[in-house]
């Protein structure tokens, strides 16, 4: 009986294990179609019998990339506004959500709920009113408007992610300090943040990869063609010429690969964070 | 635990799991302005670029513009609402947003929990499969919406080549083209960028369920479809709520596949809210109108959300 059930267990996970590698295949197949195609030269991409595998792989689609359109400066362009919303998010949030972890303050839970709420809201919703606040501003077309638009959601989300962070964290070590005369800045500067380094890290790295693939505001709010930023530039290609598919999708390799790097890294504290408080650990 | 070593002289940790975040030092003191000083950042950031477009938002779709500047405008009450209740386009793009959101969650739901069941099991390189699963969820939306239009691909594209070489269609298939198919090629898309995230959370709370259960359970006798409802199905509950939350809110508020890959159409077959607002207020150069489609959704989104933010901060405040 017991050497009945073993077997038939080992059988169950075998096939889970199969079907599970079927799921994954196929989910993982456009990302590799998109890798396959960056590197076949042009004929074969418009061959009227798709290959998988390209005959005779080639780099000219990432060589034409940088040649002929200014990719590099769209590169740029999106890394910095993607380093400076990491870095501001993680500041603005650390500070906020530690506030919120661990210090009295009236109305914590309301602030929490605003937060809550205020993470989930539709940017397509605020685009509007953003828009004109920046006219006003004259924040229009300049990379700092870009960066506040992206801290739209990159704050909220780093400050429930920190705080649900600070909230697991013990606190005996900050108070001793505390007892010892060290002032609540002295407490994050010189405590909580070699502790937190870790977690301020996927934090900060998940808002540069936030910022880094956003398409809407980037593209309402840049207008002059030397701001833009890699997402919205590779849409622009698409109008310009007759469909270049090679280049589309080299650009599309190049916008990838950092975003799944880092996602497959720090993937962990994502999803800890996200469903904070509903997962029994 | 993995909680550094440290030299006081106060009693021992009890569980840390259970313990309160911090108790004050003092029992009483008074206000303290620093907690405050700590969150002015955020609380001004939130403030002024959250909440104050919030409502201007809702306070502009009272108004009508009059001339060319949208700051030329005078109030007209109700009027963009009666004007939205009568245009067959919003209210069809509405509807069409409603069956975008219930079916791209609930399909991305089942799908997600399908894999989550298959992943708990352990085998040979779970760990690998696991991760080639999360990758969806980390492309960037303008590589997925390139990667999935080169395979829709009316002429070129490897799904009508696929289809037809098997003798599924005897014509290529338009399929982003045509008002028939545009819609719900999206929608796959939207789901397929959608199952990582419910797979990945629904495993971890599958992951957290105690072995012995199961064990205790084959012993008694009880069948795999008793062992998931009394065992597995109420393990998830709480994660599931979470889970079809977020994805509710993520897909209604998703812009950039539809204005990717059809931009609505063709046709407005495949408009969805948010692309309609954007097209409304900034291509049909109508701000007031489309604050006041924005208003009405955010009523809507507002209606999903109040339940779920009652939930999370039950939980976690």
């Amino acid at each position: 009986m017991a050497l009945r059930m073993r077997q038939r267990r080992r059988i169950a996970a075998a096939t889970s294990g199969i079907f599970a590698t079927v799921a994954a295949l196929v989910l993982i197949f456009p990302v590799v179609w998109m890798v396959l195609t960056s590197f076949k030269p042009t004929d074969e991409i418009f061959s009227p019998v798709p290959q998988l595998m390209p005959d005779t792989p080639t780099f000219v689609h990432y060589v034409d990339l940088l040649t002929e359109t200014d990719f590099l400066l769209f590169l740029r362009n999106s890394i910095v506004v993607a380093v400076c919303t990491a870095v501001a998010a993680v500041f603005i949030a650390m500070l906020f959500a530690y506030a919120l972890s661990r210090l009295r303050m009236i109305g914590r839970s309301k602030i929490f709920a605003t937060l809550f709420v205020s993470q989930m809201f539709p940017s397509f919703l605020l685009l509007i009113p953003i828009f004109l606040i920046f006219y006003r501003l004259q924040l229009n077309n300049t990379t700092t408007g870009l960066v506040l638009a992206h801290l739209t959601f990159a704050i909220p989300f780093s400050t429930m992610l920190l705080k649900s962070y600070f909230d697991k964290l013990p606190s005996d070590i900050e108070q001793a300090a505390m007892v010892d005369g060290c002032g609540p800045l002295g407490v994050i500067f010189r405590i909580i943040l070699p502790i937190a380094k870790p977690a301020l890290t996927a934090v900060g790295l998940f808002s540069f990869i936030l910022s880094w693939q956003e398409f809407l505001f980037s593209l309402t709010l840049i207008q002059d063609p030397n701001l833009r930023t890699v997402p919205v530039a590779l849409n622009l290609m698409v109008g310009e010429n007759a469909v270049l598919w090679g280049q589309l999708m080299a650009g599309a390799v190049v916008v990838t690969i950092p975003a799944v790097a880092l996602f497959l890294i720090f993937q962990r504290y994502l999803v800890a964070g996200l469903t904070a408080g509903s997962v029994k650990s | 635990m993995t909680t550094p070593e440290v030299n006081t002289h106060r009693p021992p940790p009890g569980d840390t799991a259970a313990r309160e975040p911090a108790p004050p030092l003092r029992t009483r003191r008074r206000f303290s302005a620093i907690p405050w000083a700590l969150a002015l950042p955020g609380l001004v950031f939130v403030a002024v670029l959250l909440i104050y477009p919030a409502l201007d938002v809702i306070v502009s779709s009272f108004f009508t513009q009059t001339g060319r500047s949208i700051y030329q405008r005078e109030f007209t009450g109700f009027d963009n609402f009666t004007r939205l209740l009568n245009d067959s386009d919003v209210m069809a793009t509405f509807w069409r947003t409603v069956v975008w959101v219930v079916v791209v969650t609930f399909a991305s739901y089942a799908i997600g929990l399908g894999i989550a069941l298959l992943l708990h099991r352990r085998f040979a390189g779970r760990g690998v499969i696991r991760s080639l699963v999360l990758v969806p969820w980390a492309v960037p939306f303008i590589a997925a919406a390139f990667a999935w239009e080169n395979i829709y691909d009316h002429r070129y594209g490897v799904l009508n080549h696929a289809l037809s070489s098997v003798g599924a269609v005897d014509q290529p298939v338009s399929w982003l083209g045509s008002p028939s198919t545009a819609f719900w090629s999206v929608i796959v898309v939207a789901v397929w960028k959608q199952i990582p995230f419910c797979a990945i959370t629904l495993l971890a709370a599958l992951q957290s369920i105690d072995n012995d259960q199961y064990e205790a359970a084959a012993i008694d006798g009880a069948g795999a479809i008793r062992r998931f409802r009394s065992i597995t199905f109420p393990a998830i509950v709480g994660v599931s709520t979470i889970v079809i939350g977020f994805t509710t809110v993520w897909t209604y508020n998703q812009f950039d596949l539809i204005y990717l890959m059809t931009g609505g159409g063709p046709a407005n077959s495949s408009q969805i809210v948010s692309v309609f607002t954007y097209l409304s207020a900034f291509t049909f150069g109508d701000p007031t109108y489309a604050a006041a489609i924005g208003t009405t959704a955010l009523i809507v989104l507002a209606l999903l959300l109040i339940p779920i933010a009652r939930i999370v901060t039950r939980r976690s405040a």
